[in-house]
């Protein structure tokens, strides 16, 4: 430190720090690059593409990585056919493209989006929905390394639609996962929009095209589900879905969710408990901005931001809106924290989509991690402090709710047309990685190299009268210093599925750490004198 | 100069095609009684059979805009000053009647044909720092915003009197990220228009905004800025709203209410008023009125989405 500081009173070079995240795309084996159809026509749905998954498909305790490509366009067409990429994780960092093994080709998707994983079966093996347009596709996991698409069977096709975040939880309490999809706009190739911006072809605004109502489908046990969307009244809140995360927001019991919606107002769904969802997004003023003005949402996570044993949400924007922060107080309404976060100054020029709040550094606090790129090729025309290409913010929290920018490593000083975001720990060294898409370039994975040193404790949960991968848990971690409340939750982020164990950072903290979990089933256990840096499996106990 | 009277100009002056002269015959006894669709038709009809003829395309403008019709008009009055330049009355009639339909356009929120039109007019009248101007807000309202820029900056060449365009070049420097520039502008507009409450009700949402992402100094100057601009008119609602804003913002709920009730006397009646005011009464325990409120919210918004679209 003293040297940095020497260097720079004396007006040297500093010495290159060590990057916080280091990218290790290559290193990995990882080769395969999205593809987004992008033509003359301008095609909006080319502008939301890019999913991406952290699971374990195999179960070998490795996460493997799943990408989710974009597709071809009446005048975007692709030299070779078009796949997903799902690469499995061999250890020491480095991973192989077993797409074709797996059964994932021939693709079974027309235009892809995102990936959601759950093992919805509780077979013990996750299971992949991928989300597009015109419909999505549900693989099952066969367990032997292999998928099948079921969804004619299951009846998830969400046919017609341009499906986008999709997440899983279980919103009947009945032990099964149930599925919602963020359903976008009405589209159709057929039905080009043209739109120009001093004689260049550009997209034309979200706002040209329709809402569509979102989807939620029950999962009736016998590997079929029910659309559930109008009885759930899901269906009667049309609005350009983008992001979802389910989690139980106000402590209830049973899972809640919140839709980040582009040009539309965001929902906060309250589950009544009865199949029934009420949308509280304007009492809890997170439908529009401070002016009443729905911003653009993209992609939307959930976590104590300032250790109050509440979740707080963060929903990631468009450019000059701010990707916002709003806390639970633990009533109505919420309270907007951009400005005094300081959220809104760091993301100020950034159209944001994959959003994670992470503890990077294992110091205890929830950091934020979002990955940004513009959808408007002559942006620099309209405003000098905006890029189309943009750079991935990360953000450290101070403990308190504040946020400052952090120099993370050369990936954070280059520019991305970045969507899916995920976030998982690929070596099972305990400090969260992330991966992330890039229109038309190669995925970025991201490996964390700045927890070392710091303590931590890992959680795999497994639900027996709980769905099995006990989505809608509560974690309350007890230390010797503090109390950390982290939750199993569903969806998250933008187009993405992350690593469903959870990593509670200890900084130096000695412990001793005691557990409390209270499962979707309404159980509660405890599980103390648990012994940090590395991960603890724990079952729910059965009645 | 009335419709009829152009079509007795074109009768007696055109050595033209004699169905065109028929026509516009025809069109004269028509708009003499009112029936402007018909003279409009014969009009049409004579101009493409006669279309060096500008007197032709003008009396065509004449009818279209007394058929309510101001965009279709200066497009023929457009067309005719092609033909004839040296039109001194024709090239005023199109340029009043150009900015009046500019303005009628801003109103209307038809911003897209509005660049059309003021790109036009741009292009007629290259020496109008009123044209600069209008090209200005429509580039702005279309997002293009350094473009806006520096249409305002030949407006302000142009008459470096016009305190509108200095208002408008702070406003499109400060959408296309020139703040220091935006600062700069609106400095010095203070200086050269010390009486005019509009720079200093722009400058201060500029320091508002500034005041978002960090800026400390913005922070401080911003409410002083709009106060000082309700001293010379307080009638100004936005900066009764933006006073409003910056009240809630800093958690002083009663002096939100207050200000957003005097931006409703003095003539704001949007959605974002009606949410704002609904944010204050909850945060004053006054639940009912704010359900109310919220529903005025709800209602507006809907119709400016509707006006939009």
């Amino acid at each position: 430190m003293r040297l940095v500081l020497w260097m720079a009173l004396l007006g040297g070079a500093q010495p290159a720090l060590p990057p916080l995240f280091r990218e290790t795309t290559g290193a990995a084996g990882i080769v395969w690059r999205h593809t987004n159809g992008q033509s003359p026509d301008r095609f909006l749905v080319e502008s939301t593409t890019g999913g991406v998954a952290f699971f374990d498909f195999d179960r070998d305790g490795q996460l493997d990585l799943l990408f989710v490509n974009g597709g071809e366009t009446p005048r975007g067409r692709s030299r070779t056919p078009l796949r997903e990429a799902l690469y499995r994780n061999l250890g020491r960092g480095r991973f192989a493209d077993v797409t074709v093994a797996a059964g994932l080709t021939p693709r079974q998707l027309a235009y892809g989006m995102g990936a959601a994983v759950a093992d919805y079966d509780n077979d013990g093996y996750p299971d992949l929905y991928l989300s597009g347009y015109p419909h999505g596709v549900l693989y099952h996991n066969n367990g032997n390394g292999t998928f099948r698409d079921v969804t004619a069977r299951a009846g998830v096709a969400n046919r017609g639609e341009w499906g986008a975040s999709a997440a899983w939880f279980d919103f009947d309490q009945d032990g099964r996962l149930d599925l919602f999809v963020a359903n976008y706009a009405r589209f159709s190739f057929a039905d080009a929009r043209r739109c120009e911006f001093e004689g260049h072809p550009v997209y034309c605004a979200q706002t040209a095209y329709e809402g569509r109502p979102s989807r939620l489908f029950r999962n009736l046990g016998n590997g079929s589900f029910a659309d559930v969307s109008a009885a759930s009244g899901v269906a009667a809140l049309p609005g350009r879905a983008l992001g979802v995360t389910a989690i139980d927001y106000d402590d209830d019991g049973r899972v809640d969710l919140f839709v980040a919606r582009d040009a539309s107002p965001n929902l906060l769904l309250r589950n009544r408990g009865d199949g029934t969802f009420e949308n509280l997004g304007l009492a809890a003023e997170v439908a529009y901005s401070p002016e009443g003005v729905a911003r653009a949402g993209m992609g939307v996570d959930a976590g104590d931001v300032d250790g109050d044993g509440r979740p707080d949400f963060t929903v990631s924007n468009f450019d000059h809106e701010y990707h916002a922060l709003y806390l639970n107080p633990g009533r109505l309404p919420f309270i907007e924290a951009t400005v005094t976060s300081r959220l809104a100054e760091h993301s100020r020029p950034y159209v944001g989509w994959g959003t994670r709040l992470l503890d990077y550094d294992n110091d205890g606090d929830l950091d934020l991690l979002t990955v940004n790129g513009h959808l408007h090729e002559m942006i620099a025309r309209s405003n000098r402090t905006v890029a189309y290409r943009e750079p991935p913010l990360l953000l450290s929290n101070d403990g308190r709710g504040r946020f400052a920018r952090v120099a993370a490593g050369p990936v954070f000083e280059s520019a991305y047309l970045a969507r899916g975001l995920a976030t998982g720990d690929y070596d099972n060294d305990g400090a969260l990685d992330a991966a992330f898409v890039s229109l038309n370039d190669p995925p970025v994975l991201l490996h964390n190299e700045a927890a070392a040193g710091r303590r931590w404790l890992g959680v795999a949960l497994e639900g027996t009268v709980s769905n099995r991968d006990a989505i809608g848990a509560k974690l309350t971690l007890t230390t010797g210093q503090r109390t950390l409340t982290r939750w199993v939750a569903g969806g998250s982020s933008f187009l993405a599925s992350h690593d469903r164990r959870i990593v509670f950072g200890l900084g130096s903290d000695p412990g001793p750490y005691a557990l409390t979990i209270c499962w979707p089933s309404g159980r509660t256990q405890q599980a103390a004198a648990l012994t940090p840096n590395r991960y603890h499996h724990l079952m729910e106990d059965k009645p | 100069m009335t419709p009829a009277l152009v079509l007795l100009l074109a009768l007696a002056l055109a050595a033209e095609p004699r169905a065109a002269m028929e026509l516009a015959k025809r069109a004269y006894a028509a708009s003499q009684d009112g029936r402007w669709d018909e003279a409009a038709a014969a009009l049409r009809e004579a101009a493409r059979l006669a279309p060096a003829n500008p007197r032709y395309r003008m009396a065509l403008g004449g009818v279209l805009e007394k058929q309510g019709l101001p965009e279709e008009a200066v497009a023929e009055f457009a067309a005719a000053l092609r033909l004839d330049n040296n039109n001194a009355s024709l090239r005023e009639r199109l340029e009043t009647l150009s900015l009046d339909t500019g303005a009628q356009l801003a109103r209307a929120g038809r911003f897209r044909t509005g660049l059309k039109l003021a790109q036009e007019h741009a292009a007629l009248f290259p020496a109008s720092p009123a044209g600069a101007q209008m090209l200005g807000l429509f580039l702005l309202r279309n997002h293009q915003n350094l473009a806006a820029v520096e249409a305002y900056q030949r407006a302000l060449t142009l008459d470096p009197a016009l305190a509108d365009a200095s208002v408008g070049l702070g406003i499109a420097q400060s959408e296309a990220g020139l703040t220091v520039e935006a600062a700069r502008t609106f400095e010095a507009g203070l200086r050269r228009f010390p009486q005019d409450a509009t720079h200093r009700q722009a400058y201060g949402i500029l320091l508002g905004k500034l005041a978002e992402t960090g800026d400390a100094d913005a922070a401080r100057r911003a409410a002083p800025m709009l106060l000082s601009a309700l001293a010379l008119n307080d009638q100004l609602a936005e900066s009764h709203y933006q006073l409003g804003m910056l009240a809630l913002a800093h958690g002083d709920a009663p002096a939100a209410l207050a200000r957003f009730e005097r931006a409703a006397q003095s003539g704001l009646d949007d959605a974002r008023l009606h949410y704002a005011a609904a944010r204050a009464l909850r945060r004053l325990g006054r639940l009912e009125e704010a359900e109310a409120r919220m529903a005025s919210f709800r209602q507006r918004k809907s119709a400016e989405e509707a006006a939009a679209r």
